[in-house]
């Protein structure tokens, strides 16, 4: 009976002990990644010389690290829209991928909400994890304020966060009803009762690394902010007072591992980098790589996709000289949806023809490859002058800022000087008033003053005011503003829509001598 | 594991103006009225010092593309922030975000 009662003891003990033994010394490895976008594929970034990346890869990593110590895997935001990869399935692929590689956490970013409400449910629905959200109001079902994950004993507290810049950066539409709080008043209402629950409090954060390091002076309290939004490579951890900070690049290109050690709630020691993810064949986890690929037999299928008939050749040729039907055409789209009076668009950024016939997906990806995304502002009539002064001044060299527009119409000379050779403008059939404002449609790459337009960014600095219009907030000269769908898809719905299109070049722009 | 409760308000949350950033937008205001604030629909940042307006919303890239510096990038230089980390090129912007290139 002694031995029985001895064993009881010992077992007990070591019970209390084993469960005990975290709080007083425990160790934990956090592994993250932000703004993965849907990269799946490994490539090579814009001026680099390194191919990176791969969710293969990354899993492949994740697995290894893994391994060695208890970890926690979480994703600050971003994840399920961007690439093709994860646009064409909505977002479906990202959090397949994310509950096959037993994602811990993850936090919405802005870009969560590109593909609207009724999506995002879906996506969150589909999750294995919990969708965190503390600062997002009234989005009914489904995303979490926090949630305390117990590793070995350890109980971590990981509130979620998102930048309250959301409602600047989607559609009006896609953030209708809900209210952005700023994210340090979230994670005050939090903390102190996660504090009692919890040896460690993490906030994964979708607010930028500036913004992180602001909340972190702030609010105190917080042991990890696991940040993203800013696309930060910080290879070391951060340190605000007695904050660590860590952000992971982007697009799976690098793989965070902050290592912990805590003692009695306090993080007494860290160690932090971030694992470059390279395509090493071997490296790869074979279940994620039949994932990635099954996905993208999707994407194929789905640029493969016929979505209507044209009944005359698009003439993608000429963008940089003339007035071509492919320019007339999108760039009346592009007006149409910005509810716009004009548009006026860079002939450079339609890069090829869509000949007579069917039309696939595939197609209309290649006429506008890049991610551009539509953008309207009120320029006065003087601005558009120069705007289009500055489309026809480089035409002797075929640049690709020839303008290609819609809702107006101009004439011009080439035996003018640049800067003088155009006019009889007219708008909406009647003569340009260089004193009013007009709302001219535009992609972001000239708004930010790209091909030399510098009408788009004059107009900007004048704005001064808010103003609700039809129930959305825009700038006085901000007029339409939504990053989250490319031109493309617009063009791609737009042709759904119609099933047949035949756009002729209607005279807009005409050269004279 | 435990989680907070979904997409509850959990009664008002504490009003304290010094948390609210100059991004946070103003609540919605009746239809076609007008508030004067700050230029918070507005982005402005720094890139090599030069001051750059941008659409809220916009990256890193439009600010490199408007500074006339996205050439470089091409070339192979990157961008930094102030504290001289590398920003990946669809990096979110802040409101007077300071970028290097080099």
């Amino acid at each position: 009976m002694k031995k029985i009662i001895s064993l009881l003891i010992s077992i007990s003990l070591a019970v209390l002990l084993a469960v005990a033994a975290p709080a007083a010394a425990a160790e934990l490895r956090i592994l993250y990644v932000n703004d993965f976008h849907g990269f799946a594929a490994p490539y090579q970034s814009v001026g680099s010389q390194e191919v990176l990346g791969g969710a293969a890869y990354l899993a492949g990593e994740v697995n290894k690290l893994r391994k060695e110590k208890p970890s926690l895997l979480l994703a600050a935001g971003d994840m399920i829209q961007g690439n093709s990869w994860a646009n064409l399935s909505k977002g479906k692929s990202s959090i397949a991928l994310m509950n096959l590689m037993h994602f811990d956490a993850m936090v919405v970013g802005n870009h969560e909400f590109d593909f609207g409400q009724r999506v995002l449910k879906k996506r969150i629905a589909q999750a294995r994890f919990p969708v965190l959200g503390a600062n997002v109001q009234d989005f009914k079902d489904g995303l979490k304020p926090f949630v305390i994950k117990k590793i070995q004993g350890l109980k971590v507290a990981i509130i979620g966060v998102v930048t309250p810049d959301t409602p600047q950066s989607t559609h009006p539409r896609n953030v209708a009803g809900l209210k952005f709080l700023p994210p340090a008043v979230a994670v005050e209402k939090y903390l102190p009762r996660l504090k009692k629950q919890a040896d460690l409090i993490i906030v994964l954060s979708h607010c930028g690394f500036q913004a992180d390091r602001k909340l972190a002076g702030q609010v105190p309290g917080i042991g990890v902010i696991v940040g993203g939004h800013s696309h930060t490579k910080l290879l070391k951890p951060a340190v605000v007072g007695q904050t660590i900070i860590v952000q992971a690049w982007e697009h799976a290109k690098a793989l965070g591992v902050l290592d912990l050690r805590l003692a009695d709630g306090k993080i007494t020691n860290f160690s932090g980098h971030l694992e470059m993810i390279k395509p090493v064949p071997g490296r790869e986890d074979k279940a994620v790589a039949r994932l990635v690929q099954r996905y993208q037999a999707r994407v194929n299928k789905v640029l493969g996709q016929k979505i209507g008939v044209a009944a005359v050749d698009l003439d993608g040729e000429h963008v940089r000289q003339r007035e071509t039907n492919l320019g007339d055409f999108l760039a009346d789209i592009f007006r149409k949806t910005a509810g716009a009076d004009a548009a006026i668009f860079n002939g450079g950024g339609i890069r090829t023809s869509i000949p007579k016939g069917e039309i696939t997906v595939k197609e209309v990806y290649a006429v506008l490859p890049f991610d551009n995304y539509l953008v309207a502002i009120k320029l006065t009539g003087k601005q558009i002058k120069e705007a289009l002064e500055h489309g026809v001044s480089g035409i002797e060299e075929g640049a690709g800022r020839f303008p290609q527009v819609s809702g107006l119409s101009f004439t011009y000379s080439r035996k003018a000087p640049a800067g003088s050779r155009v006019k009889d403008i007219r708008i909406g059939g009647a003569p340009l008033d260089p004193k009013k404002e007009y709302a001219v449609a535009t992609n972001d790459f000239m708004a930010a003053g790209g091909d030399g337009y510098q009408a788009f960014g004059e107009a900007l600095k004048s704005s001064r005011d808010f103003a609700n219009i039809g129930g959305a907030l825009k700038g006085e000269k901000l007029v339409y503003n939504d990053a989250g769908r490319w031109l493309r898809t617009l063009v791609i719905d737009y042709i759904r829509e119609q099933k047949e299109i035949a756009p002729k070049v209607d005279g807009r722009i005409q050269e004279k001598d | 594991m435990e989680t907070g409760k979904p997409g509850s308000r959990e009664g008002s949350l504490p009003s304290n103006p010094a948390l609210t950033s100059c991004s946070q937008p103003p609540e919605f205001l009746p239809k076609n009225q007008k508030l004067k604030t700050n230029n918070c629909l507005k982005m402005r940042v720094y890139v090599n010092d030069e001051p750059l307006e941008l659409v809220p919303g916009m990256t890193v890239r439009h600010a490199l593309i408007k500074a006339g510096l996205f050439q470089k990038i091409e070339a192979g230089l990157k961008a930094y922030d102030e504290w001289g980390n590398e920003l990946g090129l669809a990096g979110a912007l802040a409101p007077d975000m300071k970028i290097w290139v080099k």
